[in-house]
């Protein structure tokens, strides 16, 4: 009966353990989502070009054109660069700083949907690439905000 | 036959796509954190290179 009470007493400690502790899959786990919305700002980018080289921007190489996808490439870009910053935050994470580093890595992807959703541009297909890709990030901010050790 | 060939055809030309993504994705579950890491600082690198590019009035 003894022996039972302390068996019953490790399980229950084992189990709060696993369910607050910030193990290496939790760090892995956002890791993985920086770089899937690394993946979506890329396609982003290569979507705006090849719009450009389609003629969806106007004339091919019309000042029109150029300057529609220097618009979005530049607001791509600004995002990237947070982007950037998030990558670096969370290849230095580790489980005792899960917390806060997840903190730092969510502000970063916020900053560039922010970014992302100033764009004002007259053209469907840029447009819904765009929304997608922060549809997308915004997602990775969620799951990220779901892994343990919040 | 002709409309068989065209189900097989046209079933490969939807699979492909699929298959590969699924490729891609079980690659990808099997990255170290250093390679994700890796493949995420490669994906904004390239992201940079092509924005700096299309800002500029070059057509």
């Amino acid at each position: 009966m003894r022996y039972h009470r302390k068996f019953v007493s490790i399980a229950l400690v084992l189990v709060l353990l696993s369910l607050t502790a910030c193990g290496p899959n939790d760090v892995s786990k956002v890791k993985k989502k920086v770089a899937d919305a690394a993946a979506i700002l890329n396609t982003a980018a290569k979507s705006n070009r090849s719009l450009y080289q389609s003629g969806a921007y106007g004339t091919t190489g019309s000042p029109e054109a150029i300057a529609k996808r220097a618009k979005v490439a530049t607001v791509i870009h600004q995002g990237n660069e947070y982007l950037s910053l998030a990558v670096e935050r969370a290849a230095n994470l580790t489980a005792s700083d899960l917390p806060a580093g997840k903190t730092d890595v969510v502000k970063l992807l916020q900053q560039a949907v922010t970014v992302l959703n100033s764009l004002n541009i007259d053209n469907e297909n840029i447009q819904l690439v765009i929304k997608t890709a922060v549809a997308a990030i915004n997602s990775a901010v969620t799951l990220t905000l779901a892994i343990k050790g919040a | 036959m002709a409309a068989t060939l065209i189900g097989i055809v046209s079933a490969i030309n939807t699979l492909t796509p699929l298959a590969t993504e699924l490729i891609n994705q079980l690659r990808q579950s099997g990255e170290t954190d250093e390679q994700v890491i890796a493949r995420a600082r490669a994906l904004v690198a390239e992201t940079r290179e092509i924005t700096q590019e299309d800002m500029t009035d070059n057509p």
